[in-house]
């Protein structure tokens, strides 16, 4: 379908999507978008159309919308073709890699017409990306477990931008698996021991059990991770492939890597800071059971069920 | 003495329609976005006289294009799986028969997924790649009757609590198996667990209601040829034929298009569970248990049934949807629980 | 009647079909097996005998006799091994089932409702096969149903829910909806099995008097050996599968013959009316 131009009226199904249009400064632009975007905190305040997977059609279409913004990996196909019937253009991203987030970014600016902020923000986040890159680059990649949920223990398979976002932050997922959100067995992950855990903050509306909670969860206690304290927690901006994932990435390289950060003050992210002040709280992986981030904490509204 | 006549019948379902039409004004009016009833009263007008055009609101839009064909949807799909749950009922001689409870739709389910893995490996032409999933769904459907009737029988004879256990047994192992593609397959599988709830929320394509139509149509048709038969089968199959039922042609044909009805219905809108329990039981309460009355009233009754629930399920958390399979399950699974203490007793 | 000479005709007609055999079994075997590679569990030895209009025909026997089997091989259910059953000169098993619900009633042992009916729509369910499926039911067919109730002595339970009449009575509305079929051959089993005495000797009686007047042939699987000596016209006397005499009561019933069948000392005597009564003598 093509997408009309110029584009006025936009409606986003997906939080990572209404980020992205914030970062363009298109929020002006956005007359609806789900119940789970909540960042920024402005979003909460568009007018909601349902969730991501079964959202509002009548809404949508109440909203007059030049085009409906949707995602691959959250969104359904019936609601791309029912809107399709309705005569509604939308326009689908669907990235797997942190290099796709920064091109389908920037394509997507190219579609709303502002292609130049859209070659600023990618080059801000390969500026960023390059800059991480250089300074741990040389170091070993740490061995993770990132734990999408505890209970069953759901983490994320290979062909996924998180599992992107781990390299770039200097790690590796122990899991390799085909699936997106493949459930794992405790016994293999004591196997394989992973030197740390990766917990995302408000990730499926409840925040992430401290180490003390998690040794009591059975059969948690035999991993090294848990007994040495090895945990880490970043934003739940690594859950949504929009920009704000480099300030996640940071955030853990930083608890990961903590010695390679010790000199100098990194430089270059004024622009997306403005728009989290906490992301980048440098936090060792021993003083992580402190309070986070307050805005990915404060809030329980599960941007992690949208996320899948 | 008072048998019945055309007269009361037509009179029945008269009285249904009436219901029928008021809950679908309910349906109309009443959705995420509010519409008066003027302006929806100005629209169906419109839409009456032809003059579809002439709607430029998009309160016309949302009437016209996404509330009335789900609404068609959900008629089509309440009176099917209405009349597939009578017609269970009367041939396995089990007032707890349902295409749900019984598993047939989740054999017509695994028949839709099967359906939808094959479609991008078979080169045919996109006409008949859309109903490759009602297809499937009625395949299934029909495998999976057949096998609970066989899983029912003891020594001949239909026994009830075994072909019921059989239908529960049939279900879970077919939904383990639908767990265990989802979880191996990869690609928009999100949508299909949504949809296996039980879901109207996705209007299929105009080729498709035609299809549903017709075979809902013909297959409540073929049902209700053996309305009267159906009647004498209540009271077992050798006691039928002693009747004069040609009980193998009843069942043959009554099966199939059961079957059907389950598998058209489950391949658009999923598992939408015990409205081929209530209604049916509803309408017998009302209109007493001949079928000649039964497959008419309870073809209505499932359609006022789900169009209602879909209401319900569009407007109590909106803008978001619950599955309208949620809302009927809430409804049907105590009566389920009360029909069959009240048979254990 | 239009005039006499027409009457006569008419008579002489009466006369000529109720000499004319209605029912022919013909050496008809069956054989029961839990599948046909297997032995079989049960036979039934070829058995023949006739039956006319008006008649009153007995199978008589203890359980696993065979005279259950017999009766499904005369209602078609079942299909025999060899020989065949003639109803008015048609093989019965070949009949298509609405052809053969016009002809033959069957009256089960019992009746089993799943939703409930009233004893009318019950009795209506008898002129199924004389209508097609979607038919409305005439005036006519209320008019037979109505009659059939009547016949039966029932005509007051019309409008009583079938669970909620004793069981007698529902025996009479099962029988009733057997009338309503407007046979010409009435088959029961075990009509009598679960009713007390007034209501056996009620049913019996009415079941006499309509073979008479409506000119069906009955036939009854009992083993109840007074009532079959009472009211049968032909006893066929069954005895594992083998049919071991066949006749009026008074030329079946002899004492050794019926200890033999049914493994219990008793006496037989001839009351007035010609009929044989059966004493069983316990304790000896």
């Amino acid at each position: 379908m093509r997408v009309p131009q110029p584009v006025r009226r936009i409606v986003s199904l997906a939080p990572s999507l209404t980020e992205t249009i914030y970062t363009l400064g298109l929020q002006d632009r956005l007359v609806g978008d789900t119940d789970y975007c909540d960042y920024p905190p402005d979003a909460e305040k568009k007018a909601k159309v349902g969730g991501a997977i079964n959202p509002s059609l009548e809404r949508i279409v109440a909203l007059h919308p030049d085009l409906v913004l949707v995602t691959k990996s959250l969104n359904r196909l019936e609601t791309v073709r029912a809107l399709a019937e309705l005569g509604i253009s939308s326009y689908a991203t669907d990235p797997h890699t942190v290099d796709e987030i920064i091109t389908s970014s920037e394509k997507l600016a190219g579609v709303l017409g502002v292609p130049e902020g859209g070659a600023a923000i990618a080059s801000d986040m390969q500026h960023r990306l390059a800059d991480l890159q250089r300074r741990i680059g040389a170091l070993p990649t740490k061995r993770v477990l990132f734990v999408v949920w505890t209970q069953p223990l759901i983490s994320v398979g290979k062909d996924t931008f998180i599992a992107d976002a781990l390299h770039r932050a200097g790690a590796v997922s122990i899991v390799d698996s085909e699936q997106s959100w493949p459930q794992v067995s405790l016994e293999e992950v004591a196997r394989l021991q992973p030197e740390f855990l990766v917990f995302a903050a408000s990730h499926a509306e409840t925040t992430p059990p401290t180490v003390e909670v998690l040794a009591t969860f059975p059969g948690w206690r035999i991993l090294d991770a848990v007994s040495n304290r090895r945990y880490a927690v970043i934003s739940d901006a690594v859950n949504r492939p929009a920009p704000r994932i480099v300030t996640a990435i940071e955030d853990l390289a930083r608890q990961l890597h903590p010695d390679a950060f010790v000199e100098k003050p990194e430089n270059g992210r004024q622009k997306l800071e403005k728009e989290n002040p906490a992301g980048n709280q440098q936090l060792s992986s021993h003083d992580c059971l402190s309070p986070r981030d307050p805005q990915a904490d404060g809030r329980t509204s599960g941007g992690g069920a949208c996320a899948r | 003495m008072r048998p019945l006549t055309l007269h009361r019948l037509l009179l029945q379902c008269l009285l249904l329609l009436v219901i029928l039409f008021f809950v679908v004004v309910l349906a109309l009016k009443f959705g995420a976005v509010p519409v008066s009833l003027y302006a929806l009263g100005r629209d169906l007008l419109r839409v009456v006289f032809g003059q579809s055009s002439g709607i430029s609101s998009d309160y016309g839009l949302i009437i016209v294009n996404i509330r009335l064909p789900r609404i068609l949807l959900g008629i089509i799909v309440g009176a099917s799986l209405s009349v597939a749950g009578t017609s269970f009922q009367a041939l396995l001689r089990n007032p707890l028969a349902d295409p749900y409870v019984l598993g047939v739709s989740s054999g017509a389910a695994l028949g839709a997924i099967l359906a939808l893995i094959a479609e991008p490996h078979l080169t045919i032409s996109p006409v008949f790649a859309a109903l490759l999933t009602p297809l499937g769904a009625f395949l299934g459907a029909a495998a999976t009757i057949t096998a609970v009737y066989f899983l029912g029988r003891r020594q001949g004879q239909i026994d009830s609590s075994t072909l019921l256990l059989g239908g529960v047994i049939t279900a879970s192992f077919l939904s383990a198996i639908i767990m265990f593609l989802m979880n191996t397959l990869t690609g928009n599988l999100r949508g299909l667990a949504y949809w296996l709830m039980g879901d109207l929320s996705t209007s299929p394509q105009k080729s498709v209601y035609w299809f549903l139509g017709i075979g809902f149509l013909a297959a409540t048709g073929a049902i209700y040829t053996t309305a009267g038969d159906l009647n004498l089968l209540l009271a077992g199959e050798k006691e039928a034929m002693h009747l004069g039922v040609d009980v193998p042609r009843v069942r043959l044909v009554v099966y199939i298009a059961a079957s059907l009805l389950t598998g058209l219905a489950v391949s658009v809108s999923g598992a939408i569970g015990y409205v081929g329990l209530i209604v049916p039981h509803a309408m017998r309460l009302l209109f007493g248990s001949d079928h000649r009355t039964l497959l008419p009233t309870a073809a209505l009754g499932g359609a006022i049934a789900v169009v209602f629930a879909d209401t319900l399920a569009r407007t109590v958390v909106a803008p978001a949807e619950l599955a309208v399979g949620a809302v009927t399950a809430i409804a049907g699974a105590p009566l389920f629980i009360y029909l069959l203490r009240r048979r254990l007793a | 009647m239009t005039g006499g000479s027409s009457h006569a005709r008419h008579l002489a007609e009466v006369g000529r079909l109720a000499n004319e055999i209605r029912l022919s079994v013909e050496q008809v075997s069956y054989a029961y097996s839990a599948n046909p590679a297997q032995a079989p569990l049960f036979t039934l030895e070829a058995t023949s005998f006739q039956a006319r209009p008006g008649e009153i025909v007995a199978i008589l026997g203890p359980n696993a006799s065979g005279k259950s089997t017999l009766l499904k091989l005369i209602a078609g259910a079942l299909h025999p091994l060899s020989g065949r059953i003639l109803l008015n000169g048609f093989v019965t098993h070949t009949l298509a089932p609405r052809i053969r619900a016009q002809r033959i009633a069957v009256v089960q042992q019992e009746s089993r409702l799943l939703f409930p009916a009233r004893a009318w729509e019950f009795v209506l369910q008898g002129r199924h096969a004389h209508g097609r499926s979607l038919r409305f039911e005439s005036e006519r067919d209320v008019m037979i149903a109505k009659n059939a109730l009547a016949q039966v002595g029932a005509a007051s339970l019309s409008d009583r829910w079938m669970d909620q009449i004793s069981g007698g009575e529902k025996q009479r509305v099962i029988l009733a909806r057997a009338l309503a079929q407007q046979p010409l051959l009435l088959l029961l089993d075990e009509p009598t099995l679960h009713l007390d005495i007034a209501a056996q000797v009620g049913l019996l009686d009415a079941l006499r008097r309509l073979a008479a007047q409506n000119r069906y042939t009955v036939v009854v699987v009992t083993h109840e050996l007074n009532l079959a000596a009472e009211y049968a016209d032909q006893v066929v006397l069954m005895h594992r599968g083998r049919c071991l005499r066949l006749g009026p009561p008074a030329s079946v019933y002899r004492r050794e013959l019926l200890e033999q069948v049914f493994q219990t000392p008793l006496s037989v005597e001839f009351g007035a009316s010609g009929r044989p009564r059966v004493t069983v003598l316990a304790g000896t």
